[in-house]
């Protein structure tokens, strides 16, 4: 036997551990694609049914620059999730530079691939012509760079402004090949000149060098020292840890922890959007009127940030990837109905600071607008927009919660999956019939939806109430609940809010599948948890 | 008066096609200390998260102190302290936060045993379990499960990761005096040695069954090393009857044997062999031929 065949070269190794990446992470892969290249599609989908989706309109370089950035962050992510930590590889048989390059290549690949097929989805279907190659090879570059100094930094407290920094400067970079940095967008990037290649080779050499450099200082523990960040976080961490603590019961001590580990997270995501939008709106269009705009836009998207809060807030386990309920807290003596209480009231209170910190900046920009002397609203004043930015948050956070407290990883699959699958079929549906089916599809599906939802909400009730979970006083409240919220939302129809005709209904029915949510969680939470804890 | 602590009756469990537990019937009197042995995969764990009520029973019961652990855990899990094989505890704690936050979920929480295992276990109160190695999150972790004296005591791979000192001295001094004062502990392991030592009862699990199940004397005195001479070459001696577990070839055979003497005696004057000699066992030789034996068929086969 020829000993050699024994001992598999790096390369075989390399190709091993792709193969294995890419049959793992299959699944995630495909739905980063397909939700990351939902927003645009769907958002295209409204537009072009309103008639508003005029190609040769300024503000569409705007939205093609827009989409490129969320569609590259959104498969990004799950791209890093697919690749891994380069530390799983640091015992095998590789060179450094190996590792880094099967770490960083096929993901940066994949990145400039996604990006141009999907800005190619869109011009087939919407009939754009958009350019392909300048976003995509922009966000490879900008990939790698996330890449490259996540392995060099790992979790030092240095890798926020270090990497921050970086991106910062990429990003100028790639909005000034679309007109002036600090306006608006003027023009496509068609070409990519030779200039733009240089940058992107030498960006590109310096990631590989910044990464082998990670590489090798972290396959031998020596990790990039922060002491004076490191001295400072201890001392403020020693002078809150330091604290005697007395916890009166356990419902007290459970909800400290629940706080402690998860509540910050939706408060966090919002502290960090809104200087993003900030950062955004100084790099688009510097006027006042649109940064109120921009935040009162925000202020509906805290519902998309309020769901990863919740599902954040249901993991139960050790890990992203195990949701299971882990032993520590599965043989706590502490009864399933007030845990799920105590959660749900976390759950609220993480609420309650996202949206204080949402409406301090939007109070805080309006007395700008106020001082600056700007002459109208970009929009009237309307009463229900506060209260439904609020219930929305709440629903779309609880439903998390409650899909994520199952501690089955299957049902967020499930559900992205159905999300997808139904976008997909939108999309097809889309592009081969009339615009007439097309629309009443996407509308007879939405409907449908909302009626799910409702049934959902039903079920989980008559399931607690037969567990004795809820009490049947509870169920009448809540009942009364949806009730009046659904003739508010009915009411509100009335005022001719809406298009006449068939589609009201399917909207009034997908508003009251979304209302009934509001109080989904009081039933589900408990039965959720239940099946988590003794599964 | 329920004279068992845990009463588990034709317990079922599988994980798709894997079948951890099949038909497990056991029953863990109160007082002493139960041993639950098995190899990698027998289904011990298994056994344990059931009595936590972490698992429902697909089919059969499980009882703890005459409660059904999933339908009433504040119930059973109030009396029960757990040391877990993974040691997960909370990384972002620190020891007196940890201590703090498990007090508040145990009206019998004893703050000064608690003060007293911090000590013994040289825990600092102000370091994170983050910083604590393997063997100090171990320790970490039985704090909590003892402090608030249990009446049951579960640990699930309590040595691992600990240090022989510890192993020996400590771990095994704390379950001894727990027995003692009329409390059980059920734990699970495979370092038979320190099960020998400690263990009042034992049951052996092997692929999701029990093998034997009897207190630790019956155990050690109820088997036997044989070895014997057959007469004439003997090519295949499958176990059976009162031989669990057989070795050798032609005419030489070395058997284990589960029974007295005279029944012994008895057997081979029926196989018309000669007795070499008769040696007693130690946990670690019954467990092997317990678990590493062939399946069971009658006759021999010259």
């Amino acid at each position: 036997m020829n000993p050699t065949s024994l001992d598999p070269s790096p390369w075989k190794i390399a190709r091993v551990l792709l193969a294995d990446m890419f049959h793992r992470s299959w699944i995630i892969l495909t739905l980063g694609f397909v939700g990351a290249l939902s927003l645009p599609v769907l958002i295209l989908g409204a537009l072009r049914a309103k008639g508003a989706l005029i190609v040769e309109d300024p503000a569409m370089i705007l939205i093609h620059f827009t989409f490129a950035q969320i569609m590259g962050m959104g498969f990004g992510a799950s791209v890093l999730h697919g690749a891994g930590a380069p530390s799983r590889l640091f015992t095998l048989p590789l060179t450094n530079r190996t590792i880094l390059l099967i770490q960083m290549v096929p993901a940066t690949l994949l990145v400039i691939g996604q990006t141009m097929v999907s800005i190619w989805i869109q011009n087939v279907l919407f009939k754009l012509y958009w350019p392909l190659l300048g976003n995509a090879l922009a966000f490879g570059m900008i990939f790698a760079t996330f890449q490259s100094f996540m392995t060099l930094f790992q979790k030092s407290a240095l890798l926020l402004p270090a990497l921050g920094g970086a991106l910062a400067l990429e990003s100028l970079w790639v909005k000034s090949r679309h007109g002036p940095i600090f306006s608006l967008p003027t023009h496509y990037w068609t070409t990519v000149s030779p200039l733009d290649w240089m940058v992107f080779a030498t960006v590109l050499a310096l990631c590989y060098a910044i990464g082998m450099h990670g590489i090798a200082r972290a396959r031998c523990g020596n990790e990039i020292q922060t002491r004076l960040l490191d001295y400072l976080s201890n001392a403020i961490s020693n002078f809150f840890g330091k604290k005697p603590m007395v916890f009166q019961n356990a419902v007290q001590a459970q909800s400290w922890y629940e706080w402690n580990l998860k509540g910050l997270v939706f408060p966090i995501i919002v502290l960090m959007v809104v200087p993003t939008t900030a950062v955004l709106w100084l790099f688009t269009d510097n006027t006042i009127n649109d940064l109120v705009e921009a935040l009162r836009l925000e202020g509906w998207m805290m519902s998309a940030a309020a769901m990863i809060g919740g599902i954040i807030m249901g993991n139960m386990g050790l890990s992203d990837a195990s949701m299971a309920m882990s032993p520590f807290l599965g043989t706590k003596p502490l009864a399933t109905v007030p845990w799920s209480r105590l959660l749900l009231a976390t759950a609220f209170r993480s609420l309650v600071w996202g949206v204080l910190i949402w409406v301090a900046v939007y109070l805080l920009v309006l007395a700008g607008r106020e001082l600056a002397g700007a002459s109208h609203m970009p929009e009237p004043f309307v009463w229900w927009h506060m209260p439904g930015r609020i219930l929305a948050a709440w629903t779309a956070m609880t439903f998390g919660l409650c899909i994520s407290l199952t501690g089955n990883l299957l049902h967020l699959k499930i559900l992205g999956g159905l999300y997808c699958g139904w976008l997909v079929t939108v999309m097809l549906v889309g592009s081969l019939t009339p615009a007439w089916f097309s629309e009443l599809f996407t509308i007879s599906t939405l409907s449908g939806c909302g009626m799910v939802l409702f049934s959902l909400t039903l079920w989980a009730w008559g399931s607690a109430l037969r567990r004795r979970m809820v009490e049947g006083r509870q169920a009448i409240l809540a009942g009364m609940v949806v009730t009046t919220l659904v003739a508010m939302a009915g009411w509100q129809w009335a005022q001719g809010t809406t298009p006449p005709g068939a589609t009201r209904i399917h909207h009034f029915l997908l508003v009251s599948g979304v209302l009934s949510l509001a109080v989904f969680p009081f039933a589900a939470a408990p039965l959720a948890l239940a099946s988590n804890r003794a599964r | 008066m329920n004279q068992h602590i845990l009463e588990i009756h034709d317990l079922k469990r599988s994980y798709g096609k894997k079948v951890a537990l099949d038909g497990v019937s056991l029953s863990v009197p109160a007082g002493g200390v139960f041993g639950l042995l098995g190899g990698n995969g027998a289904g011990k764990t298994t056994v344990l998260r059931h009595t936590l009520g972490l698992l429902a029973a697909q089919s059969g019961s499980v009882r703890v102190f005459g409660l059904d652990p999933v339908a009433d855990p504040v119930g059973t899990l109030a009396r029960i302290g757990y040391l877990s094989e993974n040691r997960d505890l909370p990384d972002w704690m620190r020891i007196h936060q940890l201590i703090s936050y498990s007090q508040a979920f145990y009206p019998n929480w004893d703050p000064d045993y608690a003060e007293s295992l911090r000590n013994l276990f040289e825990l600092d109160p102000k370091a994170f379990v983050r910083s604590l190695s393997r063997g100090q999150r171990a320790r970490a972790g039985l704090l909590v499960a003892l402090a608030h004296r249990p009446d049951l005591l579960i640990l699930d791979e309590p040595s691992s990761g600990l240090d022989p000192v510890v192993r020996r001295d400590i771990l095994g001094a704390i379950i001894r005096t727990i027995a003692d004062e009329g409390r059980t502990v059920l734990f699970s392991s495979h370092l038979l040695d320190e099960v020998e030592r400690v263990a009042d009862r034992i049951a052996i699990l092997h692929q999701g069954r029990i093998q034997l199940c009897a207190r630790m004397d019956q155990v050690l005195s109820g088997h036997s090393r044989v070895q014997l001479r057959f007469s004439s070459a003997v090519s295949h001696f499958p176990p059976a009857g009162i031989w669990i577990h057989s070795e050798g070839s032609g005419h030489d055979w070395s058997l284990v044997a589960e029974a007295g003497i005279e029944n012994i005696r008895a057997e081979v004057a029926r196989l018309r062999a000669e007795i070499l000699s008769v040696e007693p066992m130690n946990l670690d030789d019954i467990f092997v031929a317990r678990t590493a034996g062939k399946p069971l068929a009658a006759g021999v086969r010259a």
